[in-house]
């Protein structure tokens, strides 16, 4: 089960925004400080955070919060 | 035979065909003549000078009675769109003011390659005497072609065929070409629930539509499902090759050939067979369309395991090139519309990780709806469309651009 108010804490704190701000259509278009360097840093948290390892192939592409959560969910079924 | 119907068409036109106009020649012609040309020889326009000479009275300008040829040819054989080349005359007798003057044109000669007519040219007066012979030839231009399409457009029936009518790319287009006007066949294979429930929205509204089950992939389908267009509606416009079956990836290890080869008759064999019952009348009357669902697979990066699905789009998407090239000339127009990733049952077995992404790496971060689709095909099967063909519209929100 993914605890998403973790994940939202998570994210607030990389990207430097209020965990509000955080909501379900949240993507790289709608927060202005995601950019492709504070990406890296929040799949590394992320993946520190849930102790998952989030593939390669993947990291890249997931930059929604839907997405995120998507892989997340996946990746901690399997755990 | 004045005030006879003109010639408008090359094709009617038949030698030994003949118009001529009466025209009675009086002094306020003379003067006009001497106004336009400058021509003012006192043997046309004094008395007293043409009393001294052989004629013994005004002689009217030769040219005169002549020009009246240019009228006979302008307004009548072969009228509007003649293009008078070149003429010769013998003046026979003088014109004198008061004669009612008949003036004739006969074709002797049709050169249908050039569009060229042979003319006798002839004037005879009151006393039947003839005062002018000679020959002419005259080019009959062709009209601007534009205007060809758009009387044919506009006279052309709407009714549109469309495979796989029942799917959800097929339901949008059926929805939103009979919304422009257009009645409906609705092809389906074995959505029938589906294809019911379409025709009787249409229905509700200002076009008809019916729902045949074909398998166009069959020479039998494809010649059943013309044969309920015409009963139903009479004749064909539009032509939307959109049927498919499911994608169903597999991995290439496991593909075998009839995996392909269900792929390549669905869409590329019905396509092929359906064109082929529709053209014929299309050409006749000089207009349709056909409009093929094609697939951003053929322009984008591969999806793994669509081998199938992807193999059968291209070469549809090619079939489509070629009638365009050879059709052309027919008025008819052929065109792709390769819709991105689409928002479709199709599209079930496509991991939502997947769409998600894919809407994230789309310029405009969402995937295409059917009725984004549907729109692209009614701009191809509208006149706004009509100088577009053997082209792709691709309608995937910048996913890739080819």
């Amino acid at each position: 089960m993914l605890n998403e108010a973790t994940l939202r804490q998570v994210m607030s704190a990389v990207l430097n925004v209020a965990p509000s701000a955080i909501e379900q259509n949240s993507s790289m278009d709608t927060i202005g400080t995601w950019d492709s360097l504070r990406h890296l840093h929040l799949i590394l948290a992320i993946e520190d955070e849930f102790k998952v390892s989030i593939p390669d192939d993947e990291a890249g592409n997931i930059t929604s919060y839907a997405l995120i959560k998507l892989v997340l969910q996946d990746l901690l079924k399997d755990a | 035979m004045a005030g006879q119907p003109m010639f408008s068409d090359f094709d009617a036109i038949e030698v030994g065909d003949s118009r001529s106009l009466l025209r009675t020649i009086t002094e306020a012609d003379v003067r006009g003549f001497v106004e336009l040309t400058g021509d003012d020889n006192p043997l046309h326009v004094d008395l007293a000078f043409a009393q001294d000479t052989a004629f013994k009275d005004i002689v009217v300008h030769g040219m005169l009675g002549a020009s009246y040829i240019s009228t006979v040819i302008g307004t009548q054989l072969p009228g509007p769109g003649a293009l008078w080349i070149s003429q010769s005359f013998e003046f026979l007798l003088p014109v004198r003011l008061g004669d009612e003057l008949t003036v004739s044109c006969t074709v002797l000669k049709k050169h249908e390659r050039d569009r060229l007519l042979e003319l006798e040219t002839r004037i005879v007066n009151q006393h039947r005497q003839v005062v002018l012979t000679g020959t002419g030839k005259v080019k009959l231009m062709i009209r601007k072609l534009a205007e060809r399409e758009k009387a044919s457009s506009t006279m052309a029936p709407r009714v549109a065929i469309v495979t796989g009518g029942g799917g959800g790319i097929g339901k949008a287009i059926c929805l939103r070409l009979a919304k422009d006007g257009h009645d409906v066949i609705v092809n389906y294979h074995r959505n029938e629930e589906s294809a019911r429930h379409i025709v009787s929205e249409i229905n509700a509204g200002g076009t008809r539509a019916i729902a045949v089950q074909a398998d166009v992939s069959s020479n039998a389908g494809a010649q059943a499902l013309y044969g309920a267009a015409i009963d139903a509606f009479g004749s064909v416009s539009v032509l939307v090759n959109n049927a498919s079956p499911r994608i169903a990836p597999k991995p290439f290890p496991v593909t075998q050939w009839s995996d392909i080869q269900h792929h390549l008759d669905v869409q590329v064999k019905g396509a092929l067979e359906l064109s082929q019952v529709c053209l014929p009348a299309m050409q006749a009357r000089q207009h349709g369309r056909i409009i093929s669902i094609a697939s951003q697979v053929t322009y984008g990066p591969p999806s793994i395991a669509w081998t199938g699905y992807a193999i059968a789009k291209a070469a549809l998407t090619m079939l489509s090139r070629y009638l365009a090239a050879e059709f052309g000339p027919s008025g008819i127009t052929v065109n792709c519309v390769a819709p991105g990733m689409t928002d479709t049952v199709l599209i079930g077995d496509i991991p939502e990780k997947v769409q998600l992404i894919t809407a994230r790496q789309t310029p405009l971060r969402r995937l295409a709806t059917p009725q984004d689709v549907a729109s692209a095909v009614a701009y191809l099967a509208s006149d706004d469309g009509a100088f577009v063909t053997g082209q792709t519209l691709h309608v995937n929100g910048g996913g890739v651009m080819p």
